[in-house]
């Protein structure tokens, strides 16, 4: 039993085709057949390329959503963190000047006091004679040193003003680095969006609507308002 | 094309404010990180008009130029004097509008136009049309004047059909009032309402403020409120120490170098209770429990029949006020939405509503459950175990509340903290938490205070402390999942419990044998799609009638794959959810060209 194909190849003429193999008879029918095959086939191909290029971009957009909330929030919780330290650092800054400014009012006032009292004894001394003086010599020297007492205990206060003012410059210089800006607002025209006014007062060292006394100064963070100032104005 | 949104805007005496519903939810309108809106309105020094905070600003300083309060003047033709010009009181409550609409614009990104506007209740017509011009002159279409309580009990309530009686309790900054109000069937009513003009949160202040004024001038013989710098400094102190004595049972007022006495620099430092301050401000609270006993009495219901107590302004804060309703009332009032806030909300959700938009009641977690400890409860008949609350039920989380306690004896060594969830007096009656000891040191002096604050959080984690105040020994118990029913292991004991129960029983059907999961949910069908939704969205109806008529014509496997997208149409048609519906019409044009 020889096989076709062998056959066929050893023969001289052109090889002869199967009757299944002869040349097709294409009808309209089967060329809508064959379309339609093809075009349900490219239509579940384009059904499944849809769905997962939607299903990547829909993902996609999802993890730029999440991407944006997670940086807002992560944003807005370390910007209400950092304003809430710039709060304090600035309630701190404006606790320690009124402190460094209340000592070196004391200590002024305790340097013209004591130089009056001095200046007193000398002169109640002078008004007694010659004699009286001579006898009295030891009281005054005991008198002086005595106020001389109450001076090293002023030079103990000054050190101890020294370093308050030492602590107040390292804070300013904090406040630098964080950037918090202090304005001071005393003798400036009155501007609502930077101060607040909790009254008025008769100044004449002062032109009317200026401030006249500063009870808390403005402070600015990265170039924002971070707390009004508190001032009372010249009527 | 979406609608032009209508505001709500609560035009307070001292504060305004603005809101809007956005996908569902009233929110407040903020500007630079601000809600509240100070109703001050001003001329600045180059004669241009300033309001909100800045007005507020000068006021002190220029009281000729400013104006604060125009709501007292609202129904008057009286000419209120801002520098050298002359206004009317609608003009004056128009600059505040004006205002107002502005930062909703810009906060929506679109023109803003139209609003609904609260009065109180007790306005009359006159008052009401002067708000009503006001708004036209600031610009705005007025949808629609509410009156206030009428808001607040929306906030809570929207979409309730039931009868219900609402009290609502309203103390601000200035003014007290207080409303009956009726709903029913989506009506609100206004049964009677009754308030005090010159009560509100700035006396309590003043009462505690001149309550150490005194306290020092008897400790140095000097008075702070008669320079206005000290005085503006204290009352500034008090007003916090008002605030923190909400959660914390003591403060310290403490301000330094506050006054001069002979060259000689003087400190404040004060330490404020509770208690103290309740007995200084009792008086006051009482006055607005007067005026709400003449309200119920005027509207004709009893206090039995008032199903809700609604709280509004900063002042109920205060629990000496929170207290007092719950004992004239036995129940919990609502104050999970901000006080602050929660009139504004309202107006919103009646704006929305106008809109033909659908607004449910504002949603905020609050405890489900009263939490405390279990305490001594002493009185003259003897002394017996008792269930203290400390976080009332409904308070909005996270929630931290600071109570005293004594020890039994001065002597004593230890203290038991049993932390209880409930609602009853009885301790059996409540559901036991946990519990710990905190050992305590003996020795001289008064040790007996014991201070327990709970920390509640978003998640429902119970933090109690508990501290020996005069040596600080302090004990922590966390509870995980306070809130739930059941605690962790309790929950296993019951899972593995009914978990044997349900394995031997014949009645319930094993994992296995439960159908498919898909046949428990529910399938959208056309007939869910209102005729109003079909005329609201064309190209969605005239699918789902194309697909209608080629019904006949499909194959099983285009069938399915229809009635897959239809049910993706009808469900984005329900939720009004409009990328969906191009979606799912796109995909349906396209099927359907292959089918036809």
């Amino acid at each position: 039993m020889s096989h076709p194909e062998f056959t066929s190849k050893i023969s001289d003429g052109p090889p002869q085709l199967p009757a299944e193999h002869a040349n097709p008879q294409f009808g309209l029918i089967d060329v809508i057949e064959a379309f339609t095959a093809m075009r349900h086939e490219w239509r579940g191909q384009t059904q499944e390329t849809r769905q997962l290029a939607e299903s990547v971009q829909s993902t996609a957009a999802n993890l730029e959503i999440l991407q944006t909330r997670l940086a807002s929030l992560s944003d807005e919780q370390a910007n209400d963190e950092s304003r809430k330290l710039a709060e304090s650092l600035v309630e701190l800054d404006h606790q320690l000047t009124r402190a460094v400014e209340v000592f070196r009012n004391v200590e002024a006032r305790r340097a013209v006091d004591q130089a009056r009292r001095i200046e007193r004894l000398q002169a109640d001394f002078q008004r007694h004679s010659l004699i009286t003086r001579w006898f009295a010599r030891p009281v005054l020297n005991s008198a002086l040193q005595e106020l001389d007492v109450s001076g090293n205990e002023q030079s103990a206060d000054n050190t101890a003003n020294e370093g308050l003012t030492l602590l107040l410059g390292k804070l300013r210089t904090l406040l630098k680095q964080h950037h918090i800006e202090r304005i001071e607002t005393t003798g400036r025209p009155f501007d609502a969006a930077t101060m607040h006014a909790i009254g008025a007062v008769a100044d004449s060292s002062q032109p009317s609507g200026n401030v006249a006394e500063q009870l808390a100064p403005c402070y600015f963070w990265q170039g924002r308002l971070l707390r009004c100032a508190q001032v009372q104005v010249a009527r | 094309m979406a609608k032009e949104p209508i505001i709500g805007i609560d035009l307070g005496t001292t504060n305004s404010v603005v809101a809007t519903v956005i996908d569902g939810k009233p929110v407040v309108l903020e500007e630079d990180g601000e809600g509240i809106l100070p109703s001050v309105v001003a001329i600045d020094s180059n004669n241009k008009l300033i309001t909100g905070t800045m007005a507020r600003n000068q006021l002190a300083a220029f009281p000729d130029r400013t104006m604060a309060s125009v709501k007292r003047h609202m129904g008057t033709m009286e000419s209120i004097m801002l520098g050298d010009q002359s206004f009317t009181p609608p003009e004056i409550s128009a600059m505040i509008l004006r205002r107002l609409r502005d930062r909703a614009s810009r906060a929506l990104g679109q023109p803003v136009s139209r609003a609904v506007i609260t009065v109180p209740a007790f306005f009359d017509e006159n008052q009401r049309q002067a708000t009503r011009e006001a708004g036209e002159l600031a610009g705005l279409k007025v949808e629609r004047i509410i009156n206030e309580p009428t808001a607040a009990a929306l906030v809570y309530h929207a979409g309730s059909v039931d009868r219900k009686h609402i009290l609502v309790y309203d103390f601000g900054g200035g003014t007290f009032d207080v409303s009956v109000v009726r709903m029913e069937d989506g009506v609100v009513e206004v049964l009677s309402s009754k308030g005090d003009t010159k009560l509100g949160g700035d006396d309590l202040d003043m009462a505690l403020m001149n309550h150490v004024a005194e306290d020092f001038e008897k400790q140095h013989q000097i008075d702070l409120r008669e320079n206005v710098s000290t005085k503006f400094r204290l009352l500034l102190a008090c007003e916090k120490a008002k605030q923190s004595l909400s959660t914390e049972h003591t403060v310290t007022i403490a301000e330094e170098f506050i006054a001069e006495k002979d060259g000689t620099p003087l400190n404040l430092n004060m330490q404020v209770t509770r208690e103290d301050f309740e007995s200084l401000i009792v008086d006051m609270i009482d006055r607005t429990i007067e005026c709400l006993d003449r309200a119920i009495a005027d509207s004709g219901v009893t206090s039995h029949q008032i199903d809700d107590l609604v709280l509004v302004g900063g002042s109920t804060r205060v629990p000496l006020v929170q207290r007092r309703l719950r004992q004239e009332f036995y129940r919990e009032p609502s104050r999970a939405v901000d006080p602050d806030l929660a009139v504004a909300l309202g107006a919103a959700t009646q704006a929305a509503m106008l809109n033909g938009e659908n607004v449910g009641p504002v949603l905020v977690d609050v405890t489900s459950h009263t939490l405390g400890i279990e305490a001594v409860d002493g009185s003259m008949f003897g002394s017996r175990l008792v269930f203290t609350p400390i976080i009332h039920r409904n308070s909005p989380l996270p929630a931290q509340y600071e109570e005293s306690f004594s020890t039994m004896s001065a002597d004593q060594e230890k203290a038991e903290i049993h932390v209880l969830q409930g609602e009853h007096e009885e301790i059996d009656r409540n559901r036991s938490i946990g519990k710990f000891v905190l050992d305590l040191s003996v020795g001289t002096g008064d040790r007996s205070e014991i201070m327990v604050l709970f920390r509640l959080t978003l998640d429902g984690t119970l933090k109690v402390t508990a501290t020996q105040t005069a040596t600080g020994r302090s004990k922590e118990l966390s509870v995980q999942n306070a809130l739930s029913q059941f605690q962790d292991e309790q929950r296993d004991l019951a899972e593995s419990r009914l978990g044997a129960m349900f394995e031997a029983s014949d009645e319930i059907l094993d994992e296995a044998d439960l159908p498919p999961r898909q046949q428990w949910t529910q399938v959208p069908s056309e007939s869910s799609v209102s005729t109003e939704l079909l005329s609201k969205y064309p190209e969605a109806a005239n699918m789902l009638e194309k697909m209608e008529g080629l019904k006949a014509e499909l194959t099983e496997e285009d069938a399915h794959e229809l009635r897959v997208l239809k049910q993706q149409l009808i469900k984005a048609m329900l939720s009004e959810d409009e990328t969906e519906m191009k979606i799912a019409c796109k995909e349906l044009d396209d099927v359907l060209f292959y089918v036809q």
